[in-house]
């Protein structure tokens, strides 16, 4: 029994991790102006962040079309069954391609494998757990059903923290959610975020950078029961290894990883996003 | 009808010659009241002008002043009412007829409630709570002898002392406790007699407040709010001898610092320690011992608030076993409003695992605004608004008012002065019987609210939330530019109207100009900060005073001139904001963080 894992470019997996376990990753599209991009095929991270400061038009994001996921899938075919997790369908329409993609393969009733796609409710590395727990339950030999389950429960049991340098980016993507509230201060202020049942809302506002980031570790070390921690940034490595350090030191037991956000990610963050993903143990 | 005409006595109430062993009736007690009321107002201007403190807002002898109005009032309502609802059935009734009820306790217990919604800074506060305690002692009596009004005086001075956390000696406080001392030997002379001596114990401990406060001392003055008691006293005393209320007394040289004697603490919370949950309960009783509830729940954990009375205690304490502490308060009375917050359970509700049975809360904040700019702000970041007034001292009955119209079941209240942090934990109490619970966050001032709120973090329980925008205001340098209100000499000569600025509530410098005194200001702010980081400073520019041609000064100019004159700025890469605040009396107020 062969199952085949397919997630896509937002889940901000360690190349490592995607080859260990032979993830198949669907890239989202980066569009600046007329010119569109594959998120991680055309377009890498570096040189979308050098762009990012530059560009006077901001960016936009797009899901990827049916046929993608239809063509990744009849690659597959060799497979017994596909599990295919995704961002979740509050933040971008990537999961409704994939379903529409996996629904017509089962209609055309020829010998592709059965697919279950996962809304994860998650982005970054709230996904990439998610997808991890499949791709560690699928070698252990687990069936597609329980990788599904395993994504599914890990999905529930993350969190996705961030801070911001602005709401603006949130706002024009269209992105901002519950956080809406706080938009409108005459005053500077430095957001903390939560990605909730997958949906942007805030937790509070310092007005400091530093404060923001105290907040944040604060955050992250006091959240219970914690698996494996992602540590995520957009422009500011400096500052994520120093977290992650901090939080290492914090937490000795934990696992803790640092990842660059896909520019999809980044475009409706901003540049300076500073974040984390936390995988709670069951 | 007033009760006076049941009394045993035939003395009229206003006698001047009140026989010994005469009662005092609810008559006497509405009469003192009154009398004190008016003798406090003649006396408020002379009060506020021995305030050492010469900032422009909250003064004491005003502050009391209202509050004791507030309970005359009510006692005048209170009589109209009995008056009425008595006559029909008194007429035929013979003159020595029991009264059936307890007016005096009523009207006093009357008079109480109104003084406790109505109190106006933390003298009006501890005023409130003081005539708490007569109306306490006095419940359930028609009339008092001699005796009881020496309990009467003893019980009020407990509870002025109960409302402060840390009492100190050489306040308001401890003229309470001297007017009390009137009394084991009392009983052997007239009400009248006993009140006298309580006025002079009073006074001569005004006299001795500079002795206990080594402030007043330093400045040679008085307590202000000790010398409001000491009126207070007085005009009771006049009310009942039926004394000339006379021209007021000038204080004169005698001056007093109301807010060395006053300032109540910032709330001494830590952190969590290690207990899981946040148990709050309410109970209800006839003869609740605070102290036996306290000693049955301190081992059950930590951060323990047991407030209240015999009839009314309320009850936070953070613990693991939140059942135990609920059958620990069950045993001393009726146990109601219990609530319990799993202080871990809002990460779980975030990866969806929702507690059972967890209380459901929504969480508002109000905080008193005085300027249309920091009424917006405050209202960016989610708070609803206490109108401050010109002031800036609401009584707890608008705080109370205003946190019923904020739709929240838990209201995070912010006073933003240190004058109106006891009337906001006033509003605290007093909704304790409601379905409202006031988390009150004491600070200090406006900008303190700002860093506050921006604190609140709007995924954790209330009492957190409190904690940290509590931990968030005390961690904030503030200072204030503003005019002096009257000379003083100390702690550094000031003219009327000269321009000074403070460092937290100090007064650190003297200049000719506001903006002169904001250059120096934001120095010594830098400073202070040592060699903590300073990221960013920011200046709420007041109310635009037309008079002074230099108030017109662009916000824009001020980012430039501070950066001119003071090169640490740039070179600490501390970022500068300037805002509209709109305040009175402060061309500007200051936050570095």
């Amino acid at each position: 029994m062969t199952v085949r894992l397919v997630t896509d470019s937002t889940a901000d997996l360690d190349p490592s991790d995607i080859d260990r376990y032979g993830i198949t990753i669907v890239p989202l599209n980066i569009h600046f102006g007329a010119d569109v991009y594959r998120d991680g095929v055309d377009l890498g991270k570096d040189q979308f962040y050098a762009r990012l400061g530059e560009s006077a038009v901001l960016p936009r994001t797009s899901q990827p079309g049916v046929s993608d996921f239809q063509a990744v899938y009849e690659s597959l075919a060799h497979a017994d069954a596909i599990v295919s997790v995704h961002i979740g369908g509050k933040l971008s329409g990537t999961i409704n391609a994939a379903q529409t993609a996996a629904k017509l393969l089962t209609e055309r009733d020829d010998a592709t494998p059965p697919v279950i796609v996962v809304d994860s409710d998650q982005a970054s590395m709230g996904l990439g757990f998610a997808t991890l727990a499949a791709a560690e339950a699928i070698a252990q030999g687990a069936s597609a059903q329980d990788a599904a389950a395993a994504a599914q429960s890990a999905a529930r049991r993350s969190r996705v923290l961030l801070i911001v340098d602005t709401l603006e980016y949130l706002q024009k993507g269209g992105r901002i959610g519950r956080a809406r509230a706080f938009l409108g201060t005459l005053l500077r202020t430095k957001p903390v975020l939560e990605l909730a049942a997958g949906e942007i809302q805030g937790i509070e506002r310092p007005r400091t950078r530093q404060k923001a980031v105290e907040r944040l570790f604060e955050l992250i070390v006091r959240t219970p029961k914690p698996r494996r921690i992602g540590i995520l940034h957009g422009t500011t490595p400096a500052e994520a290894e120093a977290l992650a350090t901090r939080v290492r030191d914090a937490l000795p037991n934990v696992p803790v990883t640092v990842h660059r956000c896909s520019p999809v990610i980044g475009v409706h963050t901003g540049p300076a996003a500073l974040g984390a993903a936390i995988e709670r143990a069951p | 009808m007033s009760h006076a005409g049941e009394s045993p006595s035939p003395a009229q109430a206003t006698d001047r010659s009140r026989p010994p062993g005469t009662s005092l009736t609810a008559a006497d007690f509405r009469r003192m009241l009154r009398a004190a009321s008016a003798w406090l107002d003649q006396h408020a201007d002379a009060i506020d002008a021995i305030n050492v403190f010469p900032v422009p807002d909250g003064d004491t002898g005003r502050n009391m002043a209202q509050t004791l109005r507030a309970a005359a009032d009510a006692t005048e309502e209170f009589t109209a009412e009995t008056t009425a609802a008595t006559t029909a059935e008194t007429t035929a009734e013979a003159a020595t007829a029991q009264p059936p009820d307890a007016p005096l306790g009523d009207l006093a217990r009357r008079a109480a409630d109104a003084a406790l919604l109505g109190a106006r800074g933390n003298s009006g506060v501890i005023l409130s709570q003081w005539l708490r305690g007569l109306a306490l002692a006095l419940a359930g009596h028609a009339q008092a002898e001699t005796a009881l009004l020496a309990d009467t005086l003893a019980r009020a001075s407990d509870s002025a002392y109960a409302s402060i956390e840390k009492p100190r000696e050489g306040t308001i406080l401890s003229v309470a406790r001297a007017a009390a001392d009137c009394g084991p030997h009392a009983s052997h002379f007239s009400i009248a007699a006993a009140l006298r001596a309580a006025v002079e114990r009073a006074e001569i401990a005004v006299a001795r407040t500079p002795q206990q406060m080594p402030l007043l001392a330093q400045a040679g003055v008085v307590d202000s709010g000790a010398q409001g008691l000491a009126v207070v006293l007085a005009g009771l005393e006049r009310g009942l001898s039926g004394a000339d209320l006379g021209p007021a007394a000038n204080f004169g040289q005698i001056r007093s610092d109301w807010l060395a004697g006053a300032t109540p603490h910032a709330h001494s919370h830590g952190s969590y320690g290690s207990y899981g949950f946040c148990t709050e309960f309410v109970l209800r009783g006839e003869t609740l011992s605070l102290q036996r509830i306290r000693a049955a729940l301190d081992p059950l954990g930590d951060s323990m608030i047991v407030a209240g009375d015999e009839h009314l205690a309320r009850v936070h304490l953070h613990t693991d076993t939140p059942q135990a502490a609920f059958d620990a308060g069950r045993r001393f009375g009726a146990i109601d409003r219990c609530t319990t917050d799993d202080m871990d359970a809002r990460h779980q509700q975030l990866v969806g695992e929702r507690t059972p049975g967890a209380p459901v809360i929504t969480v508002a904040a109000i905080a008193v605004a005085s300027g249309d700019g920091f009424a917006q702000l405050f209202r960016d970041f989610g708070a609803s608004i206490v109108a401050g007034g010109p002031t800036l001292n609401p009584s707890p009955a608008e705080i109370l008012a205003a946190a019923r119209a904020s739709g929240g079941t838990d209201i995070l209240v912010l006073p933003n002065d240190p004058n109106v942090i006891a009337a906001a934990r006033q509003a605290a109490t007093l909704a304790a019987d409601s379905s409202l619970t006031l988390h009150v966050v004491p600070t200090q001032s406006q900008p303190a609210a700002v860093a506050a709120l921006a604190a609140w973090d709007r995924t954790a329980a209330p009492r957190e939330s409190s904690h940290r925008m509590t931990r968030a205001a005390v961690a904030l340098l503030t200072g204030a530019i503003t005019h002096a209100a009257r000379p003083i000499d100390k702690p550094l000569p000031l003219r009327r109207g000269q321009p000074f600025a403070m460092l937290g509530r100090e007064i650190v410098a003297a200049a000719q100009s506001p903006q002169a005194a904001l250059v120096d200001l934001v120095a010594r702010m830098l400073v202070a900060r040592g060699n903590d980081s300073a990221e960013l400073l920011t200046i709420y520019t007041g109310q635009i005073d037309p008079s002074p041609p230099s108030a017109a000064t662009p916000p824009v100019d001020l980012h430039t001139s501070l950066t001119a004159a003071i090169p640490a700025l740039a070179e600490r890469g501390v970022e500068i904001e300037v805002v509209i605040g709109g305040q009175p009396h402060y061309p500007f107020l200051l936050s570095l963080e």
